[in-house]
């Protein structure tokens, strides 16, 4: 294997594919990134069984070859070349960094690290057998949108490993609408986009929140969207510009969500979030460090936030403007989960409806694009005597 | 290293078989019980006790008991809780071993450890025995019974030591089974098998039946638990009085109690039981330090703390009391606990009396009902 590649080239792929480089690997060539060199191009992969990642850069390719590395030592040498040409190598069965260095390419630099075959390195499928999802017809979905979806939903995993399911995120798609949805069973988070009708191929998978957080990754970074997805029964693999993303799936089905959806929630507080989120936020300085609880006492026209800890010995209250004009209602929370919400909602001004201290209250942003619904569930503390 | 003996009850559990729709038949319980716990570590430390009767307890001379026999000494028919003095007389040949609960609660640890690798859902009765709830488990294992071995092979693996298992619908059923093959036993009771598992049983497997119950039911012609289950409440009531449902129930083998794992207790308390009583002033001071140092370590592991310091006085005479105080603070350090044990020593007649037992307990601990946390999927059980 010989080959140059520009220096800014090489670390783009390392840094893309080195996410997928476990901390701890389960081998010791999972450490390893695997670099094949061909026909002009550098393709990088890395994996950690789970999630896999692959990556093509340019590259004038001298002798083709494949060969696996460290893929943190790679990283680190190739962040600290100034940007110039790198030279690689496989000399001996190791792997040699060279090219020229410093002010003016006036000094050289030779490294050489230990290179390990690629046999014993897993394969990544360039295809899967399962559902083609092409979204070349339609155009591209939108990047933006598949990231403020995983942004606004995936906090909401839940970290149960009693409950497999609930530990990813349900992505949906079908011609007419995208959803992604997360629950933990203490919230639960929708957001639902109504798509062109386009038939691009139906899918409804749980993926890993790990999965979610790197496509989100990816597509931060990219100019044309999501491609194309392949969904297989056991995994998926996203198609994104030069970039591919393998991930294992959660296997289903998942929980019935629509289910417990309340449609009988009478009450509604409109208020703004740069009110009611600081009030919370001071309040549940003094929640109970066990259960962060903190009551939402609602009457006409204003909200009173208590807390109080009995192992600082000390009680909370804020009473704050709000537009509500049912009766009155008392209704405690867990403040983490509260203000998560409120933080990723992404609107000014926020509409609770509720019920009474038992029923889930439906959380949404004051104002929401056409054709785009997001909303929260947020499961209540069972109230004190 | 030998296979583990595996019962599965009547017949083999077919593997991805039809469970029966009750969602509450769905659970998977297991309930661990290690094999003559004290008794197998001291022969595992010390190779020289393998294969010798073998009794753990206090000085026969004194008011100890058998706190375990090793097989070889249950042969002889030494049992635990018997006093030390008749175990002695029953198999003079055994060799005494002081027991070093230390080193016990040090192995019961590194086996609940084990069991975390599996399930955060364990409820520890003992040292010796806990149950776990594997109806979903972090090795995503379908099947109770493969758990249960896995587990087992672990336990001997690491820790050199044997557990019994049985494999359950629920915490009663299971352990029952695990008692069934003892040593190294594993019994499997599929939900279909539940009711030609406890047929020809004998009524007293069923908790809080003891002698008397048994007599009751004897006399009205009820031996097993087949029997007492074709027989109804109403009929049970003028014998067995206010438990008739719960015993028929459990003789139906429905038993909805959950896995309890211990994060919320009403008191964390421990006790000392003394070889002679004991008139020293000093002597109970340094007891209560020992279990004031004992129960904030626990506090501390499980994050709780509690304002109410309780101790409890055994006078020689066998009568016992409890002084009680509440503290403005929470208290998880050991200090305090000892210093209001103290305090609270004072004001009983130990000085003068003596004792035979102090115990030392923390409650009082915030309200964890208020603050539950209600879950979306609550409303229908399980989930996935």
């Amino acid at each position: 294997m010989k080959l140059t590649v520009d220096r800014n080239e090489l670390w783009r792929g390392l840094n893309t594919v080195l996410d997928a480089v476990a901390s701890k690997p389960a081998q010791p060539v999972l450490a390893n990134v695997l670099l094949d060199a061909a026909e002009s191009q550098l393709t990088l992969s890395a994996t950690d069984l789970d999630l896999s990642i692959r990556t093509r850069v340019t590259a004038a390719v001298d002798v083709p070859g494949r060969v696996t590395v460290p893929a943190k030592t790679l990283a680190e040498i190739t962040r600290e070349w100034p940007e110039a040409d790198l030279q690689i190598s496989l000399e001996d069965g190791r792997i040699v960094l060279s090219g020229h260095l410093g002010a003016a390419n006036s000094g050289e630099g030779r490294y050489s690290l230990a290179a390990t075959p690629p046999d014993e390195f897993p394969d990544m499928p360039e295809s899967l057998d399962g559902i083609e999802l092409s979204f070349g017809e339609g155009g591209p979905i939108d990047g933006d949108l598949i990231r403020a979806m995983i942004d606004r939903t995936s906090f909401a995993v839940s970290k149960d490993e009693t409950r497999p399911v609930l530990n990813g995120v349900l992505w949906r798609i079908t011609s007419d609408f995208m959803s992604m949805v997360a629950t933990d069973g203490s919230r639960m988070a929708e957001f639902r986009r109504n798509l062109d009708g386009t038939d691009r191929g139906t899918a409804e998978v749980i993926l890993p929140p790990q999965a979610c957080q790197q496509l989100g990754k990816l597509l931060d970074g990219a100019q044309d969207g999501l491609a194309k997805a392949l969904v297989g029964d056991s995994q998926v693999l996203f198609q994104v510009g030069e970039t591919q993303l393998l991930t294992r799936l959660i296997e289903g089905p998942y929980v019935d969500y629509e289910q417990v959806v309340p449609r009988e929630n009478d009450k509604r507080l409109t208020i703004a979030i740069d009110q009611l989120l600081p009030a919370v936020r001071r309040v549940s300085i003094l929640s109970s460090s066990y259960t962060h609880q903190v009551r939402m006492m609602l009457q006409d026209g204003s909200l009173e936030l208590t807390a109080s800890s009995q192992e600082i010995g000390g009680e909370a209250r804020e009473v704050i403007p709000g537009d509500y004009s049912s009766e009155a209602l008392e209704v405690a929370y867990n403040a983490h989960y509260f203000m998560e919400i409120l933080r990723k909602i992404g609107s000014d001004e926020v509409i609770i409806d509720l019920r009474d201290s038992v029923t889930a209250a439906v959380v949404r942003p004051g104002e929401q694009l056409d054709g785009e619904e997001l909303f929260y569930l947020l499961m209540p503390m069972r109230p004190s005597a | 290293m030998p296979d583990t003996k595996v019962s599965h009850f009547v017949t083999d559990p077919v593997e991805g078989a039809e469970s029966p729709p009750a969602k509450a038949q769905n659970r998977k319980i297991i309930h661990i019980d290690m094999d003559a716990f004290y008794a197998s570590v001291e022969q595992r430390d010390t190779p020289s006790l393998r294969g010798r009767p073998v009794v753990v307890g206090g000085d026969p001379e004194g008011r100890g008991v058998v706190a375990a026999a090793s097989y070889e000494a249950r042969k002889r028919g030494v049992r635990s809780a018997m006093p030390m003095r008749t175990a002695m007389r029953l198999c003079p040949q055994a060799v005494r071993v002081a027991p070093d609960f230390g080193k016990y609660r040090g192995v019961s640890r590194a086996i609940n450890d084990i069991f975390h690798e599996y399930t955060d859902l364990v409820e520890p009765v003992a040292l010796d025995e806990a149950y776990l709830d594997v109806t979903y488990n972090k090795a995503d294992i379908p099947f109770g019974h493969r758990v249960a071995r896995m587990i087992k092979g672990e336990i001997r693996s690491e820790l050199k030591l044997t557990a019994s298992a049985g494999v359950a619908p629920n915490k009663f059923l299971a352990k029952i089974a695990s008692d069934l093959r003892k040593p190294d036993g594993l019994v499997v009771v599929m939900p279909h098998q539940v009711t030609e598992f406890l047929v020809d049983l004998p009524v007293e497997v069923i908790p809080g039946v003891g002698k008397v119950t048994r007599e009751q039911l004897r006399r009205v012609g009820i031996d097993t638990v087949g029997q007492l289950a074709a027989s109804s409440p109403p009929q049970l009531a003028p014998h067995v009085g206010r438990r008739s449902s719960e015993l028929w129930q459990r003789a139906q083998g429905i038993d909805d109690s959950p896995v309890h794992t211990e994060r919320d207790p009403k008191q964390l308390s421990a006790e000392t039981t003394f070889g002679d009583d004991v008139h020293d002033l000093p002597q109970m001071q340094q007891a209560l330090e020992d279990l004031s140092q004992d129960v904030a370590m626990r506090l501390q592991r499980q994050q709780l703390r509690g304002r109410v310091v309780t101790i409890k006085v055994r006078y020689p005479d066998f009568e016992t009391i409890t002084r009680s105080q509440s503290h403005g603070l929470y208290l998880d350090t050991q200090q305090p606990i000892q210093q209001i044990a103290n305090q609270l020593l004072k004001r009983t007649h130990a000085a003068d009396r003596g004792v035979r037992l102090l115990g030392l307990g923390v409650s009082g601990f915030p309200d964890m009902q208020r603050g539950v946390q209600l879950d979306l999927f609550g409303g229908f059980g399980a989930v996935g």
